[in-house]
């Protein structure tokens, strides 16, 4: 099989599929969307620490 | 490549719209999944853009990037796209047209695993062995096998199929 043959062919599917859009719009959500901070996950180990000492704290001082 | 403006990132996207649009295509029959993948890809493409150290073309790196989530999106879902009956789609597809040679671009294409799939799609752009290589982190002679297995069965299939350009 003659691979080269198909050159031509991808080039035209690239060229159709061109005018398949992909709105500003469309790119813009998908970004701001990842621009979103996650939970951080540094913030939760300490907040969880916290949490437990005191309640170490508490438990021990009953 | 250093920061890359929101801004800028879009106008990249649109001027690369045709290599993500037909590599979900290829891949994807319904067109909720080429959304979908599409999706996959432009987040991976902004999320990896801070790595892109201008050391091969800027639609290598596009390439690199959409295979690999492709890849690594058909490997979780354990999916055989194989299957996939690509051509039930090609006279619904609005960005398809009739043309004999696309048709017959995309059922041959249809006929390979995700991978092969890749390699194909890789050497119709113009990438030689090395390089399909070093965009799908495979060795030049596991390409060079993976190439001539990929002849000899689509060979085989023609020969017993019908005659296409055969060499």
């Amino acid at each position: 099989m003659n691979f080269d043959n198909l050159k031509e062919a991808w080039n035209l599917f690239k060229f159709l599929n061109n005018f398949d859009a992909i709105s500003e719009q469309e790119v813009w959500s998908l970004i701001e969307k990842e621009a979103t901070p996650p939970i951080n996950l540094k913030r939760r180990i300490i907040q969880n620490s916290v949490i437990c000492l005191i309640l170490t704290l508490v438990c021990q001082a009953g | 490549m250093k920061s890359v403006s929101k801004e800028q990132f879009v106008q990249l996207i649109q001027e690369h719209q045709k290599i993500i649009n037909s590599l979900c295509k290829i891949y994807y029959s319904s067109e909720e999944d080429q959304k979908d993948t599409r999706q996959d890809i432009i987040l991976q493409l902004w999320k990896s853009i801070p790595n892109f150290r201008n050391e091969c073309k800027i639609s290598t790196w596009i390439y690199k990037v959409a295979l690999n989530t492709i890849l690594s999106k058909a490997k979780k879902e354990k999916r055989n796209i194989a299957t996939e009956p690509i051509s039930n789609d090609l006279e619904s597809s609005s960005s398809v047209s009739f043309d004999d040679e696309v048709i017959q671009l995309q059922h041959i294409i249809s006929l390979l695993n995700d991978v092969d799939k890749a390699v194909v799609v890789l050497f119709l752009e113009g990438y030689n062995h090395k390089e399909i290589a070093a965009t799908l982190n495979f060795t030049e002679t596991n390409i060079s096998t993976r190439f001539n297995r990929i002849k000899i069965r689509l060979q085989k299939i023609y020969n017993t199929k019908q005659p296409y350009e055969l060499r």
